[in-house]
């Protein structure tokens, strides 16, 4: 009994930390599809690198900080150059922006692959490595640093749509972009600007995922998948339904690799069908 | 009726039918006599393998171009009718039985894939089709006693395969084709519209080959009839393909230019508009969705013929992405786009990746980013867009010449 309720314990933790990891993933992916209409490939990608640009930041200075921002502003940078040179020239262009995106991914998995090699790379921040032992339960402590990452970068990204003036016009774009742009905005600017930080997301949310999962080249593919399911799940374009659409994942996936490891590459599907079988627009409720 | 569809099919009609598409027959004839051609086997594997990945592009476009589905599950198609296929001719079922279970199954998983469209439209059913074709991989993976596990299964070569009468019936066709072209050329000497440029040019290009037909033929014939087993059946394997290959477009092409194919063009331009006018537009999608499904387990068994193995790869996304790539780069919407596609990928591949290896993957990643930017409508849809200017360019350089040339004549005299 007690062993069950440890395990239970321990799950939801692990849950909630891979819920946080799918969350910086996303969320990215949702607001950029609901805002730009891009089925974003290349996020995957952003993940990865800001994974590798982490590692690589933390073996020389030895400071988990600098790597996050070093791998932020690497992903934001990225993101800005590859959206102003080649996406926007195809905006509107459903199957050029998949290909292009697509293309995103590719290319940079064999330059990691070509600059870092096949090797896994993974660091340990000082601190929040090891465990404690609280009520007989040993706990992680990256997880949890994991979970309160994910919970803070939430808030900010909620304040920042909420009561920010680009905030409201992102949300104004992803609800009717013409008529923004209708309104003297300029949507092209702010699309490049919500890719950007997008991107950012994504390659921090590699980053902090690194003494986890590792930084390795397959990163990319198996963590864009399970964002797109957590982005069906949680809706399409929605924020608040990409946020508790990854709790769902996260923990469910969790549970059913402690509980139920013959069906773990199973349980993200079916998550997914039962979620569309009930609510077709996701969580949200929004018709994607 | 009976008179008029008689009529139709009057010997005549059949000729004057040829004689307008005398460069498909060219073209037909030139491919057909292929492995008499080529100096190695090489080639012919190589243009094997363009039949098949044509057919599963086309198979691709049918939902993509033609009906405006995305979906990124299509490799389950692929990968499930080469299964299929290879397991029930493991077991001694006869060629013909396992093809029609083949065709079965793909009939199945397009219902099956139907369905996801009631509930996920756009960009949420492209999501759900990922992860659907993801289970179905993990499944064939797992299920090691059935397929092989990681493995995966040979295929062993159907008894036509084998055997030389399938050559025979190949090389009958040949000759056949080589027949109705003469005949389609002594109709056009004939003709009292007299010789113009274009037509003494493909004049002079099917004399040519005549001649390296004469030349060849004798050479490689008697290797061929003569021949090992892997020659006949390379041979024969590139006769299936082409044939499966040309029966399939045009039945293709008939079910497009049908009402049918223009109801689901109508769709795919405006969904709400077909379903405001009555049409019901799930069940066009569904049959779009299980056309899309036979077409494309139907390439699956045939590339299990070709590469003798199935393995999960058959099921991976690598495969949707290249059917995409092929159709984005040949032209979406467009039933001959994604056959050039697939012909300039698959040649531009075998090339590039003898010289850098492993490195190809970086160079496709590039091409897909460079094909979007320089090709957006692709290469047929470019052609039909910019064609008439580009031939009305060519056309008045040419004439700017001529009246230059004329000019210094006049100054001279």
């Amino acid at each position: 009994m007690d062993a069950i309720f440890t395990l239970i314990i321990t799950s939801i933790i692990d849950g909630l930390a891979f819920a946080m990891l799918l969350f910086l993933i996303a969320c990215g992916l949702s607001i950029i599809f609901g805002l730009m209409g891009v089925l974003n490939f290349g996020h995957g990608a952003f993940f990865m690198l800001g994974a590798y640009v982490a590692a690589t930041l933390f073996e020389y200075c030895q400071n988990f900080a600098i790597a996050l921002i070093g791998a932020g502003l690497f992903g934001m940078l990225l993101g800005l150059i590859l959206e102003y040179s080649t996406l926007r020239p195809v905006h509107g262009k459903h199957l050029p922006q998949l290909l292009l995106t697509l293309g995103y991914l590719v290319v940079s998995t064999q330059a990691v692959l070509l600059i870092w090699g096949a090797v896994p790379k993974l660091f340990y921040p000082p601190g929040i490595t090891g465990s404690v032992t609280l009520f007989g339960l040993r706990i992680l402590l990256y997880r949890v640093f994991l979970i309160f990452f994910g919970i803070a970068t939430a808030i900010v990204i909620y304040v920042i749509l909420t009561r920010t003036r680009i905030g409201i016009v992102i949300r104004a774009g992803a609800e009717d972009s013409e008529m923004v742009e209708a309104l003297g905005i300029n949507v092209k600017r702010v699309f490049t600007l919500t890719f950007g930080l997008g991107s950012a997301l994504a390659a921090i949310g590699g980053a902090v995922g690194v003494p986890w999962l590792g930084a390795n080249p397959a990163l990319g593919t198996n963590y864009l998948f399970m964002g797109f399911v957590v982005t069906v799940v949680g809706g399409m374009g929605s924020f608040k339904g990409s946020f508790f659409g990854s709790i769902l994942v996260g923990i469910l996936h969790t549970f059913t690799a402690y509980f139920l490891p013959q069906v773990t590459f199973l349980i993200d599907f079916i998550v997914m069908a039962v979620v569309l079988l009930v609510r077709p627009g996701g969580l949200s409720g929004k018709w994607g | 009726m009976g008179m008029n569809g008689m009529a139709k099919f009057s010997p005549r009609l059949f000729l004057d039918f040829l004689s307008t598409r005398k460069i498909s027959l060219t073209i037909l004839t030139i491919l057909f006599f292929f492995p008499l051609l080529t100096p190695s086997r090489y080639h012919v594997t190589v243009l094997t393998e363009i039949f098949v990945l044509a057919l599963f592009a086309i198979s691709y476009d049918l939902l993509l171009g033609y009906t405006g589905i995305v979906s990124f599950g299509h490799s389950a198609f692929f990968g499930i009718g080469a299964y299929v296929f290879s397991i029930l001719l493991r077991n001694q079922t006869p060629f013909p039985v396992a093809i029609l279970a083949t065709i079965f199954s793909g009939v199945l998983l397009g219902l099956a894939m139907g369905t996801f469209l009631t509930r996920a439209k756009g960009m949420t059913f492209a999501m759900v089709t990922i992860s659907f074709a993801e289970i179905v991989r993990l499944l064939f993976e797992r299920s090691r006693e059935l397929t092989g596990g990681e493995t995966g299964l040979f295929v062993p070569r159907p008894l036509f395969i084998k055997s030389i009468w399938f050559t025979y019936f190949g090389l009958v066709i040949c000759a056949l084709l080589i027949v109705l072209l003469c005949v389609v050329i002594v109709r056009e000497s004939t003709r009292k519209d007299g010789i113009n440029r274009v037509k003494a040019s493909y004049f002079i290009f099917l004399g040519v080959f005549l001649a390296l037909l004469i030349y060849m033929v004798p050479q490689k014939l008697s290797p061929l009839l003569e021949g090992s087993y892997i020659i006949v059946s390379t041979t024969n394997v590139y006769f299936l393909a082409l044939m499966s290959f040309i029966t399939l477009y045009f039945i293709a092409k008939r079910i497009l230019n049908s009402p049918i194919g223009r109801i689901l063009v109508a769709i795919r331009e405006n969904e709400d508009r077909m379903e405001m006018l009555g049409y019901n537009v799930f069940k066009y999608k569904l049959v779009s969705m299980i056309l899309s499904g036979i077409y494309a387990s139907i390439a699956g068994a045939l590339y299990a013929i070709f590469l003798l193995i199935v393995t999960p790869t058959f099921l991976e996304a690598t495969f949707t992405i290249n059917a995409l790539v092929h159709c984005v780069m040949g032209g979406v919407g467009t039933l001959i786009g994604p056959v050039i596609g697939a012909g300039i990928m698959t040649i531009f591949q075998r090339i590039v990746s003898s010289y850098i290896g492993r490195l190809w993957m970086l160079v496709l990643g590039i091409m897909y980013i460079v094909i979007v930017l320089l090709l957006p409508y692709g290469i047929v849809g470019t052609w039909k867009l910019k064609g008439a200017s580009v031939k009305k360019t060519i056309r008045r350089l040419i004439r700017s010449k001529t009246m230059f040339s004329r000019h210094k004549q006049t100054q001279k005299d």
